[in-house]
């Protein structure tokens, strides 16, 4: 990809998108899922998005993470319009920029840890050696580099979490998506798991745009996006103590359910 | 409780019905087999076939396949109890009586058995209908009708009953000694890791070695039962062996096992239900490329005029040389005459008994044989080359000399068998095969089943000449080529013969021993097209086994295709190469089951080849259709694969744009 100077990695405009029932005699209903929403990304930022269940979390990170395309509107990516995107272009953007963290994980059962942090590096043809290192070195920070060599069936979900966040960083993404990372997650885990990536937003100086329902995770982020039947109801920054926006955000939920 | 299990059924409805289409398919495959079978001993026999009949076409040609099948059940069976098992555990913990759940379970099973049977039965019959024409044109110079009577339907019940009871039963023994978690160990999770077994390796090889062995031996020469499961049992063990040892050396090699593990996760994760897929398709190829391929080449040419180098060949007697010198003197013929005695053996067979020096004067071959010796020169087809001869193996055989005779055979038990009679012991000083007289096979009685073709027996010159005035029946073969009218000669000998010459014992319509070329070619030609028509139909309904197999295995990974298909797509893996790497562990286990089906049996053709001492252009035809029919088979098998493959990605694809963001 040709290198652009761009202030916003994501510069989501005005996007709407629906979803199409099939309701009697084959006819199709059109249900709105996204009414014209609007916000930037700036790079090294930590965003949450929340909302009611079907407001169009999901629906909203799967189109900045190019794996669909909104109806109307349009998502810049590093300056460039995503619907210019595809092909060869998109699956190398997908390899290298941006990685993706679910809420179930979505670990191969039949690769080893070690082998599904490596994944996205085998993607890349690089050179195993280094690979396993660079997977050892990773799973060493985020402490499971005792599990290596276990399945993901044999860990616990906070264990299968942190895998898949070295996955997701192992090929040194800018742009990290996560859906609901903690959402099958005990406190003690999420915690963790959030920890985890606080320090590769600090540290590592990634990305990260994460849909959660609960205000304590959210409260690990710079802003919070939060939605509203398809639109962008508010949107809370951090400004200094984190105690103080877990709070506004608790307004905030509070406000609009 | 009955909406909770209509319910809970519905919800696998998918899967229910993958195994209903096994049980299904399984069925009425069994019912065309034997439907099929029938028809051709109809064809052959003008009549119907009796249950014995059935029951030998069922166990000499699809004995394997049955086995196989009964196996191919158990895996459906263990994969739907494996999606199943979800549905039932959470029953169990919601506290569901036994009663209920044993009713459940019946009710499930009952359903599945009672619809694939009649399903089955229903295919069967449709497929055997529309064969039936296929049956009647080729053979329309034999018969003008062809049915199948109630034996087909009575065996598919029973086999059926077999497979599905045995399956029930397996499975049911696995949960018992094993545990519900034993099952579910074949699933997704946790199925059983690749092993590296080199005793298994070399178990393989012994019992491959022993199955080449047995082709030379008793059991080669008595049918290829033995053999084919001594290979089947050998490919299984290699299979696992070197397998197990190819991924555990491909571990070793980084770069390549890291470029191969995209596709080859399973392999590793659960080796042993690949394996056992894998291994079913290598078995039945196996069988389709050792059995039945070498059933063609044997009966390909259908029209061999080399096997009867004579118009005519008359057992007659030294009495009617008269009545020969007027034929010779009287027609443009070419004649020779032979010497000789009857020997009956116990092979329910009637043979030409010549000396040593017969033999010599009538081929130039000379051997010196002791009293108590013969020299056998077997005349016989392709196909019945390397089988057991008069001395059933022994190397011993007891004859009796002069012609057949009612005695010889005790009547009164449930088949024929031979008497104390055949009372003069003989030791085997050598054999060969080659047609002096002709491929004449016997025409045997109703009860005596079989056919015995007539060989040349080589006595000794002293032995020959103290019994040949005692021996009963023909003592002069007498051998015809007519150049001139044809129809008159035969005319005159049949009707000579008629009143002069002895009775082929075994002939139920009590014909002479004069064996005409212009018939017996008709006969064999027609004995042939059967063959290969049954060779044929067997081909196709292994085929279709083989196909099923693989696309069944298919199916069961779908979901674990589709997930993996999608993973590499938010990964950032290109189209191209998601889809190659589809396309890639699809393919593998064909070309495993190819691979492992098809070399082990190159050598077992070889070796059969080999034992039946043919010219290097016959041997040649058989590589020849072995090759012709490996690679056919395997390019239609790859390419059905390759294309059920397209389909199945075009199906991922379109559900994940149909669904493009709900991830």
């Amino acid at each position: 990809m040709e290198k652009k100077k761009y202030k916003y990695i994501l510069d989501i405009q005005n996007i709407e998108k629906s979803y199409y029932t099939v309701i009697s005699d084959g006819e199709k209903m059109e249900c709105p899922v996204l009414k014209g929403i609007s916000f930037r990304v700036v790079p090294h930022d930590f965003i949450g998005i929340m909302g009611s269940s079907g407001c169009g979390k999901t629906t909203l990170l799967n189109i900045l993470g190019m794996l669909g395309r909104p109806d109307k509107g349009k998502v810049l990516y590093k300056g460039i319009s995503t619907n210019e995107i595809y092909g060869e272009r998109l699956a190398m953007i997908r390899r290298k920029e941006i990685a993706f963290i679910f809420q179930d994980y979505y670990l191969m059962d039949s690769l080893s840890v070690k082998e599904n942090i490596m994944l996205p590096l085998i993607l890349n043809e690089e050179d195993p050696h280094e690979s396993a290192r660079t997977a050892e070195k990773i799973a060493d920070k985020f402490k499971i580099a005792k599990l290596l060599n276990k399945k993901p069936y044999e860990l616990s979900g906070g264990e299968k979490q942190r895998t898949a966040i070295c996955r997701a960083i192992a090929e040194k993404p800018e742009l990290i998506l996560a859906d609901e990372p903690t959402g099958n997650l005990d406190s003690r885990s999420a915690k963790i798991v959030m920890n985890s990536l606080a320090y590769i937003n600090k540290k590592l100086g990634k990305t990260i745009l994460m849909v959660t329902h609960d205000p304590q995770i959210a409260s690990y982020c710079r802003k919070v996006l939060f939605l509203k039947e398809g639109k962008v109801l508010d949107i809370l920054k951090c400004e200094s103590d984190k105690e103080e926006f877990r709070r506004n955000i608790l307004n905030q939920m509070q406000r609009m359910w | 409780m009955k909406s909770i299990f209509f319910k809970s059924l519905w919800s696998s409805r998918k899967d229910y019905f993958l195994v209903i289409a096994g049980g299904i398919f399984i069925v009425s495959l069994v019912f065309f087999t034997t439907a099929i079978g029938d028809c051709l001993v109809m064809i052959s026999k003008g009549r119907p076939a009796d249950v014995t009949e059935s029951v030998g076409i069922v166990e000499s040609a699809f004995i394997y396949c049955y086995i196989f099948f009964l196996l191919l059940m158990i895996l459906l069976l263990l994969s739907y109890l494996r999606k199943r098992s979800k549905d039932y555990e959470m029953l169990r913990k919601l506290g569901i009586k036994n009663r209920h759940f044993h009713a459940f379970v019946a009710a499930e099973y009952l359903g599945i058995v009672t619809i694939s049977v009649s399903g089955g039965i229903l295919i069967g019959m449709i497929g055997t209908e529309l064969t039936k024409p296929i049956l009647l044109h080729v053979f329309s110079d034999m018969v003008t009708e062809i049915h199948y009577g109630l034996n087909p339907i009575k065996l598919t019940m029973i086999v059926s009953g077999i497979i599905f009871g045995l399956s029930f039963m397996i499975c049911d023994e696995v949960i018992v000694c094993f545990g519900i978690e034993a099952v579910l160990m074949m699933g997704k999770k946790a199925g059983r890791a690749f092993r590296k077994s080199p005793v298994f390796g070399l178990l393989g090889i012994l019992t491959y070695m022993m199955g080449l062995f047995s082709l030379c031996s008793y059991w080669g020469k008595t049918g290829k039962l033995v053999p084919t499961a001594f290979g089947i049992i050998a490919v299984y063990l290699m299979l696992l062996s070197f397998g197990g040892i190819y991924l555990q050396k491909l571990m070793k090699k980084e770069r390549k096992y890291y470029r191969n593990i995209l596709w080859m996760d399973n392999w590793y994760h659960r080796f042993f239900y690949n394996m056992n897929m894998t291994y079913i398709t290598a078995a039945f190829l196996f069988v389709i490329f050792f059995s039945f391929f070498t059933k063609l080449a044997d009966n390909y040419p259908v029209y061999e005029e080399t096997n009867y180098p004579y118009d005519i060949v008359w057992m007659a007697d030294a009495l009617d040389e008269n009545f020969l010198d007027s034929i010779e003197k009287n027609h443009s013929v070419t004649l020779d005459k032979i010497p000789c005695i009857r020997v009956t053996a116990p092979d329910y067979g009637e043979h030409t008994g010549i000396s040593a020096s017969i033999l010599k004067e009538w081929t130039g071959k000379k051997v010196d044989l002791k009293d108590d010796e013969v020299y056998i020169i077997y005349q016989r087809e392709r196909e019945q080359r390397n089988m057991l001869g008069i001395d059933y193996g022994r190397e011993m055989p007891r004859l009796h000399i002069g012609k057949a005779e009612s005695f010889l055979w005790l009547w009164n038990t449930p088949s024929v068998i031979p008497s104390a009679r055949f009372d003069t012991k003989f030791k085997i000083a050598g054999k060969e095969d080659r047609i002096l007289t002709g491929i004449f096979e016997s025409r045997q009685v109703e009860k005596l089943h079989g056919s015995v073709f007539e060989d040349i027996i080589v006595f000794s010159d002293n032995y020959y000449n103290e019994v040949k005035n005692a021996a009963k029946g023909s003592d002069l073969a007498v051998l015809l080529n007519i150049s001139g009218d044809y129809e008159q000669v035969r005319k005159e000998i049949f009707t000579y013969a008629k009143e002069h010459s002895e009775i082929n014992f075994f002939d139920h319509k009590n014909g002479n021993l004069i064996y005409e070329k212009r018939e017996l070619l008709l006969e064999s030609s027609q004995r042939k097209i059967y063959n290969i028509t049954s060779s044929v139909f067997n081909i196709i309904t292994l085929y279709f086994c083989v196909v099923f197999i693989m696309v069944t295995k298919k199916r069961n990974d779908f979901k674990e295709m589709e997930y993996k298909y999608h993973f590499y797509l938010i990964c950032g893996m290109p189209e191209r190469k998601r889809k190659k790497l589809m396309k890639k562990e699809v393919l593998f286990p064909v070309n495993l089951a190819i691979f492992f089906g098809m070399v082990p049996c190159i050598f077992y053709l070889y070796m059969s080849v080999l034992e039946k001492h043919l010219h290097m252009m016959q041997n040649f035809r058989y590589f020849l259709f072995a090759a012709l029919g490996m690679l056919a088979g395997s390019i239609i098998l790859k390419i059905f694969m390759y294309v059920e493959t397209c389909w199945t990605i075009k199906k991922i694809e379109r559900k994940q744009k149909d669904g493009e963001e709900k991830i």
